[in-house]
């Protein structure tokens, strides 16, 4: 049991809880400023824990801002999507939080995943997002300014935070153990902790070489491996997905088209249960 | 150069997937208990491609693909589903839509 | 590299025939989309002739090498139970508000039916995370359209948002645990996490990463069998949905929900005795038990026939979930496999569930009758054979002896006291005796009241023969359980050498250049 990591986890809890839209919110600003605590006092801990490990020791330790900056990022955006009343703005906070995980993967080096994030989830699912959020928002409120009641009281917020607490916690605490490692480090990798900087990771030699264009001299790029193995090991994944995305588009369809009967192609389209 | 431990990133995707389950429970907006489910998926997805990275194998980012074909998928019906119920009940309520007694 | 899709026949007949199916079901002539349900029926059955081995030999083919069971018994049940379905939904696409004309005959319908019926057919041969995700999601979504496009009452559309956004819910549960056993072994694959598992226990040193791994995917996954934690959705969607869709709906995510949930536990070995295993045999017999109590209990308080079988599905795999408690038990003894004994009562519940919803269509004459415990009362004056058969069908869901009922409770029970849990075989027990009472509330209704008002039948002919065939199997099967019980031993035991299905390259290292 860590008691540090605990205490900045039940902070947190608390300044989210704090958070969370409802009638009057006059604690809110000691929310955030409580939430902030937990946060920097989360990143303290983790550059202690990094400060502590060997590795960094032998490396010359230093701070890495790009991670904790997009961690920040990430989380606040999280809390914002959260708690703010507007779903407009929600959806917008949800975009830093897409702009942050692809900063996320490029220092996890995943660059392909990256951009994928980006042009799929903020240029395509968030887009379409904000279109219903438009559609919707336009009849329910009628024109007011402030946003519907059901948008400015959150339900049952003690009970949802204490369930968060307890898995964040738990989940924390078994990430950091007081006794070292949590899983046992892959063989063919020289520790546990992971290379912050591109330049930095060695190519390894044994490069697949089933492929013409990869050779020791052209390392395949991580797009290539990335493909190699979809279209190998997960070729029958690949099918299924394809599959799903067909339903999907035509449930959606199938879904929201209106119920009007063929007959009455001047119908209004209202069902005969209104 | 500075190090980083693959811990860390996953303690970024619990809290997020934590967050989301915060708000899927306390939002009756269904555009926004969506939107949480997402950023549950946003910490799953981090969570995997810090594993990838760690275990250097192509795995955790396929994984990424698939979850966000079928994030995608889902948000198609989502998005279908709320337009239908908005066009019947004016609102977004999810407790409004409780005709069924428990 | 060489890809064996032979032993995926079956599903690849129904997902063709779902793509046909789907687009013929939105062409424009109302002709052409009355063909979707004869296509649906004949692909079922082609594919359930496919899955007995009648074009090849699929049985023979090499068996996934993680799983415990023939996976090929579910794909036979999901067929089966997919033929039946698809007879007992059979003027389904045509029924919508009173008064609607047969302009509005939703021909998807079916071919949503198809692609969930594959998944349920195909999961039993998962060998992979993503794999597994992927085809629960092909379960899930297609449920999920058929819920809310069933019926145009508001009802319905409610019960489908409900589904669907506790299902997406679910599904980030269960994820965020494929995420963790992923990052344990370093693969998707299910043979090398199985590996990491065993090579950790034996040395003590499983990490409690890997368990908050495997606890979250089954928490996640309880949602598809409507096991506590997850269940409460099931009696507002059971009863918002179109009786068809209800009926489907206990059975495809219950089935698929379970072999998923027996491969995730059978990534340990069925190790009880492992520190892990324990910590899994408590999560299951916690769930077992608050699953079979809190539904029958809650049904007790019923009075919508629907809600009580929702109740009653809760409550049904409760039972079954004590078959996992009991594990994989020891060869010698065959009888104490709970593993077999929850396939078992899996293909059993299928078909006493699917008898029983089949009646309850049959009676529903009109758009919202037989739904209330009034709308039944004296149907046996007129109509004797419906009220037999829905009867057989409730003492079957009892656990009355002579029915397939009571043999899958027989097994589980077995089982358990097999492995050492007296006090859960006991409890199962009591159950059965309080599950009895609301059952035997629908029986009273419909032989010693009065009908309140005439009814109304949905004469279709394979309605009848679905019902029929699904009552038959009940009783049969109870006297004489050697086909399915011989297919589900088989199931049982070990399935041979190991093989791997796809033959694929070992992965590479993820190589990156500059």
């Amino acid at each position: 049991m860590d008691y540090a990591l605990l205490a900045a986890t039940a902070l947190g809890a608390i300044g989210l809880f704090l958070m969370l839209p409802r009638d009057r919110m006059p604690l809110v600003r000691l929310g955030m400023l409580l939430g902030g605590m937990a946060v920097i006092g989360f990143f303290l801990y983790l550059l202690r824990s990094v400060g502590e490990s060997h590795l960094a020791a032998a490396t010359g330790g230093g701070v890495p801002i790009p991670f904790y900056l997009f961690g920040f990022i990430m989380i606040a955006g999280a809390v914002g999507v959260v708690c703010q009343p507007k779903p407009v703005y929600a959806a917008l906070y949800f975009v830093l939080i897409t702009l942050a995980g692809a900063g996320m993967f490029v220092l996890l080096l995943a660059q392909f995943m990256a951009i994928v994030l980006i042009i799929i989830y903020a240029g395509a699912i968030l887009v379409t997002y904000v279109f219903v959020i438009m559609l919707a928002s336009q009849g329910s409120t009628g024109g007011q300014v402030t946003a519907p009641d059901y948008d400015r009281k959150a339900s049952e917020p003690f009970f949802s935070v204490l369930i968060a607490f307890l898995l964040i916690g738990t989940t924390l605490q078994v990430l950091f153990p007081s006794d070292g490692k949590v899983i046992a480090t892959p063989s063919g990798h020289p520790d546990q902790l992971m290379a912050m900087n591109i330049g930095e990771v060695a190519v390894p030699t044994t490069a697949p070489a089933a492929d013409q264009y990869v050779s020791a001299a052209h390392p395949p790029t991580d797009i290539q491996v990335l493909g190699i193995n979809l279209y190998s090991q997960y070729a029958l994944s690949l099918e299924l997905a394809g599959i799903l995305l067909t339903i999907a588009l035509v449930g959606a369809v199938v879904i929201s088209r209106k119920g009007e009967p063929k007959t009455h192609i001047l119908g209004s389209g209202t069902l005969p249960t209104e | 150069m500075s190090q980083i431990e693959l811990y860390h990133y996953l303690a970024v995707g619990a809290i997020l997937f934590g967050i989301g389950l915060v708000g899927f429970m306390t939002r009756r907006n269904l555009i926004m208990m969506f939107l949480c489910t997402e950023i549950m998926f946003q910490g799953v997805a981090l969570n995997l491609i810090a594993f990838s990275r760690f275990h250097m194998n192509p795995a955790g980012q396929s994984f990424v693909i698939f979850l966000l074909s079928i994030a995608a998928s889902e948000a198609a019906l989502a998005l279908g589903l709320v337009v239908l119920l908005f066009r019947r009940r004016e609102t977004l309520n999810a407790d409004e839509w409780s005709e069924m007694q428990g | 590299m060489e890809l064996h899709v032979k032993f995926l026949v079956p599903e690849i007949i129904l997902l063709v025939a779902a793509c046909v199916v789907t687009l013929l079901g939105l062409a424009r002539a109302d002709s052409t989309r009355k063909m979707t349900q004869l296509i649906a029926a004949l692909a079922t059955a082609l594919a359930f002739a496919a899955s007995l081995g009648l074009f090849g030999n699929p049985i023979a083919v090499p068996q996934s090498t993680h799983v415990f069971f023939n996976s090929q018994y579910i794909t036979i049940l999901a067929c089966a139970i997919g033929f039946l379905s698809v007879l007992s939904s059979w003027d389904m696409p045509a029924r919508g508000e009173p008064g609607q004309t047969d302009s509005n005959y939703r021909g998807e319908f079916f071919g949503m039916m198809l692609f969930s019926l594959a998944g349920v057919a195909m999961i039993g041969k998962v060998n992979d995370l993503i794999w597994l995700f992927l085809v629960l999601e092909l379960v899930s979504i297609p449920t999920y359209i058929m819920v809310a496009t069933g019926r145009s009452q508001i009802i319905a559309q409610e019960a489908g948002v409900k589904y669907f956004f506790l299902g997406a819910l679910a599904a980030a549960i269960f994820l965020f645990g494929f995420s963790y056993l992923y990052g344990f072994a370093g693969s998707t694959r299910f043979v090398d996490i199985a590996a990491a598992f065993t090579a950790a226990s034996t040395s003590h040193t499983v990490p409690a990463l890997a368990l908050i791994g495997l606890l979250m995917a089954i928490i996640g996954i309880s949602y598809k069998i409507a096991a506590v934690p997850l269940h409460f959705y099931a009696p507002d969607v059971y009863q918002g949905a179109a009786t068809p869709v209800t009926a489907f709906l206990a059975f495809a995510p219950k089935a698929a929900g379970f072999v998923a949930i027996i491969s995730i536990v059978s990534l340990t070995g069925f190790n009880y005795a492992s520190s892990t295993g324990s910590v899994l045999q408590t999560l299951l017999t916690v769930m077992a038990i608050l699953t079979m109590t809190l539904g029958n209990v809650l049904a007790l308080l019923q009075r919508n026939i629907k809600r009580i079988l929702a109740y009653s599905s809760i409550a049904h795999s409760g039972y079954m979930l004590v078959g996992l408690v009991a594990g994989k038990g020891t060869p010698d003894s065959p009888m104490s496999d709970g593993i077999t004994a929850t396939l078992f009562y899996l293909g059993g519940y299928a078909v006493m569930n699917l008898g029983a919803f089949a009646m309850l269509i049959y009676l529903q004459g009109k758009a919202d009758a037989g739904e209330d415990l009034d709308d039944l009362a004296g149907v046996s004056k007129d109509h004797p054979a419906a009220a037999l058969l829905f009867t057989l069908c409730l003492f079957s869901l009892i656990g009355m002896p002579a029915t397939i009922g009571f043999l899958g409770k027989l097994y589980i029970v077995q089982s358990a006291l097999a492995s050492g849990h007296g006090t859960l075989a006991v409890i199962v027990v009591i159950n059965a005796a309080i599950a009895a009472a609301y059952y035997l509330k629908i029986v009273a209704a419909m032989y010693l009241r009065d009908p309140l008002y005439p009814f109304v039948v949905r004469p279709q002919f394979p309605l009848k023969v679905a019902a029929l065939v699904c009552t038959f199997a009940v009783i049969v099967l109870g006297i004489m359980p050697a086909p399915l019980l011989n297919v589900t031993n088989k199931a049982g035991l070990p399935s041979g050498p190991p093989a791997v299905h796809i033959d694929m390259p070992t992965p590479q290292p993820l190589v990156l250049g500059n």
